[in-house]
């Protein structure tokens, strides 16, 4: 089992509104700044700590996380670490212009010699207010762009490209990423109708938030369709992004948490008629009780186990939940690198 | 254009000295000489589709024979102007890619724009040499779904034509206008009208005045 750290790059200020889209008013200019110092620092601390992977993802209009343009912080990173991956999880499409999201991550991986690992996402059911985009179309946006990306990063000629929802008569990136041909591309498979598609296109599959049953699920679907396409996935090709808490007991993390939930439906604070013209064809969101990953090392670990069980081979965990102050989550980094990390390397 | 209604072929014959050949005509306008793929699939939508701005000539030489695509072409450039057609595109699908390239090569004087949907041609050394030749301004579209080896044909005519565009029409396999009429239809209509500016997009990006 692999771990990744999922710097989310939540605001450093306090915050309680829960509006989606957050006013502007309320973020704190220097208080803005001080989480990116943190977030880096974090990131520097994961390196030092072993994770095998740091994170960063795409959201707009909120506190919950200060990288709409997560290709500027990748880049910050390459320039301060030198050893774990880098996964950009994930620029979203039906907001992107493809070709230039091709370009960047391009730029990103000869910047990071060659360590950048990708996910290309549809984003939040709120997120098609951001830049315009239809919630019915959003998946085929997506699939389309990842088509897309992928031929600008592996076709040796300029060419043309006659979309659905892309237009380009003249494609021809520079530079060539390092890796060839080209970084790892995951694929979300959060609604089960998106899994054929990334057995299909021989891409990872990134799960995210979702119970350990549904997990399994995707995975058995992913591999039946993955052999129906003549292949078979390795366990770094799933991957699995969630909350987690680790503290020295089992009662020192409960205490942490408290009765703090995360509800992704009350995120996007809209109402019901407003939420489900937005859904379109998503799967249901979840309330989170607890964070998935919860408890002292020994529980972590059990729970590590059923994880690598259903299917998965890398851990994409986020440190935060509300009410976890950033030196706790620190401390919950150190305790997961030095008390669970060398105990699931076998896994 | 791609709303133009599609035009009824009418049936014709053209006689040169060695050649007698079936061909189906619709639309006025520039002429296009197309040469469908050798089983006589004609296309028809995307043949009525462009025969709403042109005239659009498709050749049936499904009959095959032994005669070489460079005899074919050394006939009808010589027949063609019996039609009134002096000056044209060549358009070739699939295996009809061989005959569009080689009219394009021995009557250079004649084409003006050529024409490839997912071309296949045998990739031999004289094959190479010959698309060096091609003088006109290409278009070159494959489906991003076909395997049969058109792609790396585009490839290869993007390479060594002197003028040439690819362009991947996505989710089309290798019945490339049956699987997506509207994108082809849509930017064979720029190419037959702009030549290579067909990459300089005309449309406003203005959402309102």
């Amino acid at each position: 089992m692999k771990a990744g750290f999922f710097n989310t790059v939540a605001y450093a200020g306090p915050w309680t509104n829960n509006a989606w889209p957050t006013p502007p008013v309320l973020c704190d200019r220097e208080a803005g700044s001080r989480t990116m110092r943190q977030a880096m620092d974090q990131t520097l601390l994961a390196d030092e700590l072993g994770f095998d992977w740091v994170s960063v993802s795409e959201h707009h209009y909120s506190p919950r996380i200060l990288t709409p343009s997560p290709m500027i912080f990748a880049g910050a990173i390459t320039q301060r670490i030198k050893r774990a991956k880098i996964a950009v999880l994930g620029p979203l499409l039906p907001l992107s212009n493809p070709v230039r999201v091709a370009e960047e991550l391009a730029m990103l991986d000869v910047m990071s010699e060659g360590r950048i690992v990708v996910l290309f996402l549809r984003g939040t059911p709120n997120e098609v207010l951001v830049y315009r985009a239809n919630p019915d179309e959003t998946r085929d946006v997506t699939q389309e762009g990842v088509e897309l990306i992928l031929r600008a990063w592996t076709e040796p000629q300029p060419f043309g490209w006659e979309g659905r929802y892309f237009n380009y008569r003249t494609v021809s990136v520079w530079p060539r990423t390092l890796q060839e041909p080209h970084p790892p591309v995951f694929s979300s498979g959060n609604t089960p109708d998106s899994v054929p598609f990334a057995a299909r296109r021989r891409l990872g599959l990134a799960l995210s938030f979702m119970p350990l049953s549904s997990i399994k699920q995707r995975v058995d679907l992913y591999r039946e369709e993955a052999a129906k396409a003549g292949w078979e996935p390795a366990a770094d090709d799933v991957v699995y992004r969630f909350f987690g808490h680790v503290a020295e007991t089992d009662e020192e993390a409960r205490k942490n948490i408290g009765d703090n939930k995360v509800d992704l439906r009350r995120i996007f604070a809209m109402n019901e008629a407003m939420l489900k013209k937005l859904m379109g064809n998503r799967a249901e969101l979840q309330m989170m009780e607890k964070p998935f990953l919860f408890g002292g090392p020994a529980a972590v670990v059990d729970q590590i186990g059923a994880l690598r069980e259903a299917g998965v081979g890398i851990m994409d965990m986020a440190f935060t939940w509300p009410g976890i102050s950033y030196e706790q989550q620190l401390r919950s980094m150190e305790c997961f690198a030095s008390r669970v990390i060398p105990q699931i390397r076998a896994l | 254009m791609a709303d133009a209604t599609p035009a009824e072929m009418k049936p014709g014959t053209l006689e040169a000295d060695g050649l007698r050949v079936h061909y189906l005509e619709a639309g006025s306008g520039e002429p296009v000489v197309v040469f469908p793929d050798r089983d006589g699939e004609l296309f028809d939508s995307l043949l009525g589709k462009l025969a709403g701005c042109n005239r659009v000539i498709a050749f049936d030489l499904s009959a095959g024979g032994t005669i070489t695509p460079r005899d074919v072409a050394a006939e009808l450039s010589q027949g063609l102007p019996r039609l009134g057609v002096d000056r044209y595109a060549v358009m070739g699908v699939a295996h009809g890619a061989a005959l569009a390239l080689a009219q394009a090569i021995v009557a250079p004087e004649q084409i003006d724009k050529l024409i490839l949907l997912s071309p296949r041609f045998a990739q031999s050394a004289e094959a190479v040499a010959n698309l060096a030749q091609v003088k006109a301004p290409t278009l070159v579209l494959v489906g991003t779904r076909d395997t049969s080896g058109s792609v790396e044909a585009g490839r290869l005519c993007r390479e060594k034509i002197r003028v040439c565009h690819l362009s991947f029409v996505y989710d089309a396999g290798q019945a490339i206008a049956a699987d997506r009429l509207e994108a082809c239809a849509d930017s064979i209509a720029d190419f037959l009208e702009q030549g290579e500016q067909f990459i300089i997009f005309r449309e406003s990006q203005m959402i309102r005045p």
